[in-house]
């Protein structure tokens, strides 16, 4: 690293030294909240009244409305295109309170129906939420509808539909159409195109600066970790420079949330540890720089619970195996594909394969659905499952004893793949990548998954033997008295077998900085950050699945932002 | 020009590390660089890999980046015996470029470990009348490939006698890579319920040596079907017989001919029937069998697999 990339702040020896009373013993957290005098404002290279950090479902509508409220805006987004988890979605923007396409098909709502439905204390999404942002949301979803729609964005015209992830709502689901089939405009042929594309060209004709390939690094505050903030730093990643941005008015934190940031999701969870991929990715990554660099100036985290892993839509079975990013179906021929290595295999009937962990044991009944919630609102099997799946496996690494997760992987035979119609070679299971193995006995197949980066101790070739003669004789019986596979049907016997890439997927993060109902973050005292706003899924406090929450968040963000007065210096 | 009177140092590096473990009898391909403190261009010169007593591989110097030299692969023949092996690579003093190089070498050791056998056994029936004859397929795996055509399989009861065994076929099993299988007869015995049998393969007198890894198989034996029972599978829109779908009566399954239908001899008692197919769907439904049997099984057609991929995301619970 030169001199001339090294971050500007000030190092942990320095801060030490001028801060004496912080005391070696303080965390970095407290020591900087106590920090005083310090302003290392770096010299500025740009300066916009707003900077929005992200260009995903809630950086594009927050640039915009700021640009529509008279402010001059640069988004900064690391991505080499904008978009992050929003383009990657099947477009589904759940808003109600009486959208024109509610009215359409006769169904009733209002903002405070929106409010008293996502505040509801029975329910597992919707008992914790912070009353006053639902508030917020609630009273700006008709506003955000009709922005969406005056920024280009057209719905489907069909009855709005409800989704369990999202609660036992009124119907709001509305879902945009698709912006083109081709691949390079929606990364993924997805419906979320219908909505990224169009706020893209909206915003770009209305004079907002969107710098791709360039990562906040900071968030620049007056005193460090005291003041307004007054800005960014941001890595130019096409050739490494620096840019600091001044923001006259405000910066709006949209970076995604945590999920693919392993500092910051081990902080909710510490089973979520490097094995797990995130939704969306390789194309977004849900960076958790709004958390880093927010709590780096002060900032508190909020609702940390809701990153817990047994009630929301944090983890799931993976959509589809023997693949790295088996939450979506790659599309081979997309701009992403090479990075996501295959498109994947989906398992029609769990019948046909046994899920083991890292020593080649299974932790649970396999049959359990990707249904993640019973229609009362009670966690549904699939929790627990997942719950085995993060901690089943207790290994030794350079003589210390772990226990953890690690890979899960789908063991079946050459009869599974005729009975699933499985084709098990490239492009729909990644061999190059070591997410997809096949060998002519069980124990050979235990012997090559090292070849998977994850797999940090050898599978016992004689443990999966073991494991998979054990279930067969379960099949003799019909009865798995493990773990109470409703009747096992199939033996796992016919060569060659195969072991596929079966290990959890995060998604949402459902929690980051707190915010209070303007989306100003606030910090570890419990008062407001200045000129610093965060919306999304890095913003605390509302727990509400899909595009809306994001959407309205920025749109209130920004809202916000544009009022704040201009800083002259 | 003429070779100066100070000679140059040498170094050797491996360019990756030998495995701690390698199988006995296989071999391992490894690259030597070489460099002078003056980063001289030994292209040309040969390094040996030796033992104790004798050279084992050799191999040119044939890339110059500048600085280091770098021998192409060299294929190492890793003894066939199970052992420590204590080996080294050297370069022999000389002269490149006019001047003379002194002599360096570096070690080789690792440890030669045994092959090992592991087994499948398939083709086992899903449930077996008493007392009666049947076949299963048993292949053995040589993790180094080894090939088996020809060498003795044996199958052990749970007391640990000898009831069956034959000789591997001359060639594996299509889509293995080298899994030499042979069909066993077995007899089932004379009760009811879940029997285990292992497989017996070692072979202490080859060279190099393998280890196994234990293999077991189960299977149910059950009283001798009396019963046919036959089923036919129908859309419940058309009324045609649908062919290929797999029919399940308790552990017993058959698939659908062309008319869609499917015959299965079975033990009296009661079964769940239950149908398989992609984009078909039937009600269970039990049946007690205490005589021939004729079935009408009414499936309705709903979306396959290949359709809910596509949809898979609008309907739940995602984005």
């Amino acid at each position: 690293m030169t001199k001339k990339d090294q971050d500007p702040r000030i190092s942990r020896r320095k801060f030490l030294v001028r801060t004496g009373a912080a005391g070696v013993g303080a965390t970095a957290l407290t020591g900087l909240a106590t920090q005083t005098g310090n302003a290392d404002v770096p010299k500025w290279n740009r300066t916009a009244d707003v900077v929005v950090v992200g260009s995903g479902a809630s950086g594009l509508p927050a640039a915009i409305r700021a640009r529509d409220l008279g402010a001059s805006v640069i988004v900064v987004e690391e991505n080499t295109d904008i978009g992050g988890h929003g383009i990657i979605s099947q477009g589904n923007v759940s808003l109600g309170g009486g959208t024109p396409m509610q009215k359409k098909f006769g169904i009733e709502d209002s903002p405070d129906q929106v409010y008293l439905e996502n505040t509801k204390p029975e329910h597992v999404h919707t008992r914790y939420n912070d009353r006053a942002v639902v508030r917020a949301f609630a009273d700006h979803n008709l506003e955000a509808y009709d922005f969406l729609v005056a920024n280009g964005v057209v719905f489907v015209e069909t009855r709005p539909i409800r989704v369990p992830a999202e609660g036992p709502m009124t119907l709001r689901r509305q879902t945009a159409r698709p912006w083109s089939q081709d691949l390079k405009e929606t990364i993924n042929n997805t419906a979320g195109s219908g909505v990224m594309r169009p706020l893209e060209k909206s915003a770009r004709a209305k004079g907002v600066e969107i710098l791709l390939r360039h990562r906040m690094t900071r968030i620049v505050r007056q005193n460090g970790t005291s003041g307004r903030v007054l800005g960014v730093a941001v890595k130019n990643l096409k050739d490494n420079s620096v840019v600091n941005i001044r923001a006259r008015q405000a910066v709006i934190a949209c970076t995604g949330g945590s999920s693919s940031n392993l500092v910051i999701r081990t902080i909710y969870d510490p089973r979520l540890t490097e094995e797990y991929q995130v939704g969306c990715e390789p194309y977004s990554r849900q960076s958790g720089d709004a958390e880093q660099q927010g709590m780096a100036i002060g900032a508190s985290l909020g609702s940390t619970s809701n990153m817990r892993t047994e009630s929301y839509l944090q983890l799931t079975k993976p959509t589809f195996i023997g693949c790295r990013y088996g939450y979506d179906r790659w599309k081979p021929g997309g701009p992403f594909f090479e990075q996501a290595g295959a498109s994947g295999i989906s398992v029609a009937d769990y019948q046909d394969v046994i899920c083991v962990d890292m020593l080649g044991k299974r932790f649970y009944d396999e049959m359990v659905g990707t249904h993640l919630f019973n229609t009362d609102g009670r966690p549904d099997p699939v929790f627990v499952y997942l719950a085995a799946a993060l901690s089943s496996a207790v290994i030794e690494v350079n003589r210390v004893k772990q226990r953890g997760g690690g890979p899960i992987w789908a063991i079946f035979d050459a009869d599974a793949v005729a009975r699933e119609k499985w084709d098990p070679r490239p492009p729909f299971v990644d061999t190059a990548n070591g997410y997809f193995f096949s060998a002519d006995t069980l124990a050979e197949l235990a012997r090559k998954l090292t070849g998977n980066k994850y797999q940090k101790v050898p599978m016992p070739p004689a443990a999966l033997q073991e494991t998979v003669t054990k279930y067969n004789s379960y099949v003799d019986t019909g009865k798995d008295p493990d773990f109470n596979k409703p009747t096992p049907k199939y033996k796992i016997q016919t060569p060659p077998f195969y072991a596929a890439w079966a290990t959890p997927i995060l998604h949402d993060t459902y929690t980051g900085l707190r915010v209070n109902e303007k989306f100003q973050v606030m910090d570890v005292f419990g008062q407001v950050i200045p000129g610093f706003y965060c919306a999304g899924e890095s913003a605390a406090g509302f727990a509400l699945h899909g595009l809306g929450r994001a959407i309205v968040g920025g749109y209130i963000a920004a809202t916000n932002a544009a009022k704040e007065s201009k800083q002259r210096t | 020009m003429k070779a100066t009177a100070r000679a140059h140092q040498t170094n050797l590096y491996l360019s990756q590390a030998v495995p701690p473990e390698i199988e006995a009898g296989t071999f391992i391909s490894i690259k030597v660089k070489a460099s002078c403190p003056r980063g001289c261009d030994l292209r040309g010169t040969h390094v040996d890999v030796v033992t104790a007593d004798e050279v084992v591989a050799t191999g040119e110097l044939v890339h110059h980046d500048g600085g280091r030299n770098e021998t192409g692969t060299i294929e190492l023949p890793v003894p066939s015996h199970v052992g420590e092996h204590a080996w080294s690579v050297r370069l022999a003093r000389h002269e490149s470029v006019g001047v003379l190089h002194e002599e360096s070498s570096i070690p080789l050791a690792f440890k030669t470990i045994p092959h090992t056998f592991s087994v499948a056994v398939w083709d086992v029936p899903s449930a077996v009348p008493i007392g009666r004859a049947f076949h299963v397929k048993v292949g053995v795996h040589c993790s180094s490939a080894c090939r088996l055509a020809g060498r003795l399989v044996g199958i052990l009861d749970e007391e640990g006698r000898r009831v069956g065994e034959a000789r591997l076929g001359d060639t594996p099993w299509p889509g293995s890579t080298s899994l030499y299988w042979a069909a066993i007869e077995l007899t089932a015995p004379e009760t009811e319920g879940v029997s285990m049998r292992s497989v017996a393969f070692a072979d202490n007198e080859t060279e190099p040596p393998h280890e196994a890894v234990p293999a077991g198989f189960t299977f149910r034996v059950d009283k001798a079907p009396e019963h046919s029972v036959t089923a036919r599978v129908v859309e419940q829109q058309t009324g045609a017989g649908v062919p290929d779908v797999e029919v399940r009566l308790g552990r017993y399954a058959t698939m659908t001919d062309e008319h869609g239908v499917a015959s299965i001899a079975l033990p009296t008692g009661t079964f769940e029937v239950t149908i398989r197919k992609d984009g078909l769907q039937a009600q269970p439904l039990t049946v007690a069998v205490n005589g021939d049997v004729a079935l009408d099984i009414e499936a309705v057609t709903v979306p396959t697999r290949a359709e809910l991929d596509a949809r898979i995301f609008d309907d739940y619970p995602w984005g």
